[in-house]
């Protein structure tokens, strides 16, 4: 990981298309300005995480197929064994 | 042995299911993650299947049998909800185009109905022709990640 300090006003270039710039700081809390491309999605690091959890959530057991009965009219189907 | 088998032995990939015990696939059947599914970061190849006719489908982790996910695709399902998949989204899943992309998005299972969801903010893009996949995580606030079924009348 690359730390380095900037001061308000100055800027960070990242891979030529991404400029960051500190725009004020706060007490424990900092104010960013990003330039990016259009394509360059911008998130929140919490989002990931969130997602990262709610993919863990998701992982289906067994029985996941019970819980489908009556959503979208679906009627629960009994594992195939091979 | 005779060359043709030969061929198809190569070809077919064996994958524990959750729902159809052990199944062989081919090679072109199945999809491959080229940025992973998040939080699952070393799984990288997966079968989509379906038990029903519906809306609904399976993601199986050719890696990990335990890895295995309801999905739904929105569009089919009745819900219409505006992802903005961009120019990159399409050529990192070596797409033609936005039509040559199957959506899904990751279903939460529940004993109890009311708890049931889906997340609308991370769908998984799927090109139809390469079999390429990616999970987006979408910068719009109006996408929740817990999308409560029960509630889809109000959509």
């Amino acid at each position: 990981m690359l730390v380095l300090a900037r001061r308000v006003n100055e800027r960070i270039v990242v891979g030529g298309g991404i400029v960051v710039t500190v725009l004020e700081i706060g007490k424990g809390q900092v104010r960013l300005g990003i330039e990016a491309p259009r394509d360059c999605r911008i998130l929140r690091g919490e989002l990931i995480v969130a997602v990262q959890d709610e993919n863990r959530a998701a992982v289906a057991g067994a029985d996941a197929a019970d819980a489908l009965s009556g959503l979208f009219k679906i009627a629960p189907t009994a594992p195939e064994r091979t | 042995m005779t060359a043709m088998t030969k061929e198809l032995t190569a070809a077919t990939i064996r994958v524990k299911t959750l729902h159809k015990g052990e199944v062989e696939v081919t090679e072109d059947q199945l999809i491959t993650f080229v940025t992973p599914l998040l939080g699952f970061e070393a799984l990288k190849r997966f079968l989509i299947y379906q038990t029903n006719t519906g809306p609904l489908y399976w993601l199986q982790s050719v890696e990990d049998e335990k890895a295995a996910f309801c999905l739904l695709a929105p569009f089919s399902a009745g819900l219409d909800p505006d992802l903005e998949i961009t120019p990159a989204d399409v050529i990192d899943i070596s797409a033609g185009g936005s039509g040559d992309i199957d959506v899904y998005t990751v279903m939460v299972l529940d004993k109890d109905p009311a708890q049931i969801r889906t997340n609308l903010r991370a769908p998984i893009l799927v090109g139809r022709t390469s079999g390429k996949a990616k999970q987006v995580v979408l910068d719009d606030q109006r996408l929740p990640i817990r999308f409560f079924l029960k509630d889809m009348r109000a959509v």
